[in-house]
């Protein structure tokens, strides 16, 4: 019997491509965002308003993640910003090397901001470095607010929570200081806001902290 | 959920370290897969099964050594092992702390037969 020692991480590939990426990011002063979820919580509405309140003043580009369909790139479309759709297949979450592939189709000289939709999943995306500056979890009121209790990581890996559809609290079992309580909890250095995407709530003072992140050229 | 992936990438990484007669005659895999790695050791066990079927590697089977959170308090210095999904310290509850162990998903060293 003869051993050979390894020593090596299962997904030091994903990880090493995420360095490339997070690379490109740096020499374009790019300020890119990995926005993730659970399905439903809004992540491609909050895209659309983020949109509406740059109108054009901030050079966007969107890479759009779901297991099937183009119809959040079509959404995106609208919006006159290059959008890349990924389709992964069944696929659970986007990986570093997908995303490298995605830049391909997307002038890096001419953006400033790079926003990564991923595959509404709170567990995956955890696990997978895109090169992202930093990840962004979205928490709808409607899914309650023990959300990071139960999917710790996400919480714990991501900088920003965005707590959505503010509008519906007095309609669900939520409780936003609980939420935020818990949230916290996980992750004390979370930075949170709060967001509508009906009454347009909250989506001013998210649009200025982003522009506040963009690397000045 | 991305068992299947791991896998795959498992069977390319040991690849990396042996030569292609080698491989019929790797046996066991160590891996350490921490409690916060995201995986589910039995759904491995299950998806290496499945990508090793007909491949030069279908001896090998995996060792897996679950590796529990453990954490050092920034306030009062401790390092204590945390439960999964709570994310203070069990000494003094201050939530500023720097995780040691748990995140670890690595290929530790192979096995083979002389």
């Amino acid at each position: 019997m003869s051993v050979i020692t390894i020593e090596r991480k299962v997904l030091a590939k994903n990880d090493e491509i995420a360095g490339l990426n997070r690379e490109l990011f740096r020499k374009n002063n790019i300020f890119a965002f990995n926005l993730v979820s659970s399905p439903g919580s809004g992540k491609t509405s909050i895209l659309e308003r983020t949109l509406e309140y740059f109108n054009g003043k901030v050079k966007v580009a969107v890479i759009e993640g779901d297991v099937q369909t183009d119809l959040d790139a079509q959404r995106i479309a609208k919006y006159n910003v290059p959008a890349v759709q990924i389709v992964t297949r069944g696929g659970c979450h986007l990986d570093a090397p997908l995303i490298n592939d995605a830049l391909k189709n997307i002038d890096l000289k001419s953006i400033q901001l790079l926003i990564i939709e991923n595959v509404g999943n709170l567990v995956c995306p955890a696990n997978y470095d895109l090169g992202e500056t930093l990840k962004i979890v979205v928490a709808s009121t409607t899914e309650g607010d023990d959300k990071p209790l139960k999917y710790p990581e996400m919480f714990r890996n991501a900088s920003v929570l965005i707590i959505n559809k503010i509008d519906l609290l007095p309609y669900v079992n939520c409780n936003i200081e609980t939420l935020k309580h818990n949230a916290l909890r996980i992750n004390p250095r979370l930075i949170i806001f709060e967001t509508s995407c009906a009454t347009n709530a909250g989506i001013t003072d998210w649009c200025d902290w982003i522009v506040k992140q963009i690397p000045p050229r | 959920m991305h068992e299947m992936s791991v896998a795959q990438n498992i069977l390319e990484i040991v690849r990396e370290h042996v030569s292609a007669e080698e491989e019929y005659k790797i046996k066991t895999i160590r891996l350490k897969i921490g409690e916060l790695a995201g995986i589910v050791p039995d759904s491995l066990l299950f998806c290496f099964d499945a990508v090793k079927n007909g491949s030069s590697l279908h001896n090998a089977s995996l060792d897996v050594e679950y590796v529990s959170i453990t954490a050092q308090c920034k306030h009062c210095g401790k390092t204590s092992p945390l439960d999964y999904g709570v994310f203070f310290c069990p000494a003094c509850s201050n939530a500023d702390i720097t995780l040691l162990t748990g995140n670890e998903l690595n290929i530790v060293e192979i096995e083979l037969d002389d």
